[in-house]
């Protein structure tokens, strides 16, 4: 009896110290709810802005835009959203008081590798999509892109629920998972953002940029649940100076002004 | 509603429990055969699935089958053959993900078997595999059976690594752990719950059966016993 308890004495401490340990109460921390496809432009931004206010610590949190708005409604500590469009935004029910537009992507059509099926086009997709065996990875109506997803099939009069019957569409759900099934060639090609093509080094056969979707802008907002409002605008505005914009830039992305 | 997810999801399971029956009996049985170091090494490996994480699993599955792995990409050019992406590349991910519970029970149940009795049979002239298919596996019925039950409710519901290899393309590849996660992701509530719920009935019937089997089992033993 006497050598149980004292596992649970030695358990319990161990388990106290190890709480303990990752408190860090110096520090003021800002949840950063991002969107994936800005997952390697923000990390760069991370270390840029923590070196350079030492008493900040930020802590992001990168999903599909549609899931970062259910774990917020959920309850989720959130300071910051960057949503990759503004539906996730709209839906919200703390709703924000301080909002700009951020940045503009493109979607984009990338093919794998190789490019065994040849695909020139988002026409030339579709026409293969009906007639011959290949898999287009995207993503599902939650997810922003997939959003944009649906505008284009609607621009080329494709009805997906026919596709879905012949099985040749893969679902993702978040626009990096659909990026990393055309990098692992699992399928053919798939319809992502431009910058995450980029970063991915994938080959781009069509951008969307003739009218086939609406404009991908990016807007960002501090919730009224945030525990730092002034920390959570100055990042915000952190975003907008020259500097960050050269960043976003570099991935990519267009900065709006 | 359409139902290919359930259809889908149990020849998943069931293919998958048929060869992990096969897979982790042989295991288990040939596994007392050798020697203690290769023993403990082997018995790590066959049991590993069952501690990692099946996002581990699918990694290491696409890593070694998948399209740009060596066997991925030389199976592809010489016999244009997929091993991701196809409705049997779940049946993969749900037998690794599985097999360990079919091995370990397996395995236990051997362990129990009183080994006086095959080499009674020996000195008999039976044959080795006499012995294995009509004295060892009836005696450990049990054990094998309830591995798998518990191998085919694995499968049944395994989510992570199947989503990776065979991701979810509706009328394909789509299960019913996959459409759930689906449907709760686009917000259809309703269609999701429907799904839970008979995911639920279909488990709660399984067990129901396995204890049936077990009841009726257990009486006709007692029955033979006080015939005796």
């Amino acid at each position: 009896m006497k050598k149980i308890i004292s596992l649970i004495i030695i358990f319990a401490s161990i388990c106290a110290t190890l709480c303990s340990c990752s408190v860090d109460k110096e520090k003021e921390e800002l949840y950063i709810f991002a969107a994936s496809s800005l997952t390697d432009c923000l990390s760069e931004i991370e270390d840029i802005y923590e070196a350079e206010n030492p008493d900040i610590d930020l802590i992001f949190n990168f999903n599909s835009s549609g899931t970062l708005r259910e774990q917020i409604d959920e309850g989720a500590q959130c300071d910051v959203f960057i949503s990759a469009s503004s539906t996730p935004l709209e839906k919200l029910d703390c709703a924000s008081r301080y909002k700009i537009d951020l940045l503009e992507n493109k979607a984009t059509l990338v093919v794998s590798e190789s490019n065994p099926a040849k695909i020139q086009s988002f026409e030339d997709l579709f026409n293969k999509l009906y007639n011959t065996e290949i898999l287009l990875g995207i993503g599902n109506t939650d997810v922003p892109i997939g959003e944009y997803t649906l505008q284009i099939f609607d621009y080329y009069n494709i009805d997906v629920s026919k596709l879905n019957e012949k099985g040749v569409i893969t679902y993702g759900s978040s626009a990096k998972e659909i990026t990393s099934q055309v990098k692992e060639d699992l399928v053919d090609c798939a319809i992502i953002y431009e910058t995450d093509a980029k970063i991915a080094d994938l080959e781009i056969v069509e951008i969307a940029d003739k009218g086939q979707c609406s404009k991908i802008i990016y807007p960002s907002s501090v919730l009224d649940i945030s525990n730092n409002f002034d920390l959570s605008v100055a990042f915000l505005d952190f975003l907008q100076t020259s500097y960050a914009k050269m960043i976003f830039k570099k991935y990519g992305f267009t900065p709006i002004d | 509603m359409d139902l290919y997810p359930l259809f889908n999801s149990i020849r998943i399971a069931l293919i998958s429990t048929f060869v992990v029956l096969i897979t982790g009996v042989l295991c288990a049985y040939y596994i007392s055969k050798v020697n203690r170091v290769i023993k403990g090494f082997l018995d790590v490996i066959f049991t590993l699935p069952l501690v990692l994480p099946p996002t581990v699993v699918g990694y290491l599955i696409l890593k070694i089958l998948g399209p740009n792995s060596f066997i991925g990409s030389f199976m592809n050019e010489f016999f244009s053959l997929k091993f991701t992406m196809n409705w049997w590349s779940a049946v993969i991910a749900t037998s690794i993900v599985a097999f360990p519970l079919m091995y370990r029970t397996a395995r236990g149940a051997f362990e129990s078997f009183n080994n006086s009795l095959s080499d009674v049979a020996l000195t008999l002239g039976l044959s080795k595999s006499y012995i294995f298919f009509r004295i060892r596996l009836p005696y450990c019925k049990q054990g094998i059976i309830a591995g798998a039950v518990l191998s085919f409710a694995r499968a049944l519901g395994e989510y992570g690594a199947t989503s990776m290899v065979a991701g979810y393309i509706p009328n394909k590849t789509a299960t019913i752990s996959t459409t759930v996660y689906h449907l709760w992701q686009i917000n259809n509530d309703e269609l999701a719950f429907k799904w839970v719920m008979l995911n639920i009935v279909i488990s709660a019937v399984v067990l129901l059966v396995v204890n049936f089997v077990e009841d009726k089992y257990q009486r006709k033993e007692v029955k033979y016993v006080s015939y005796s």
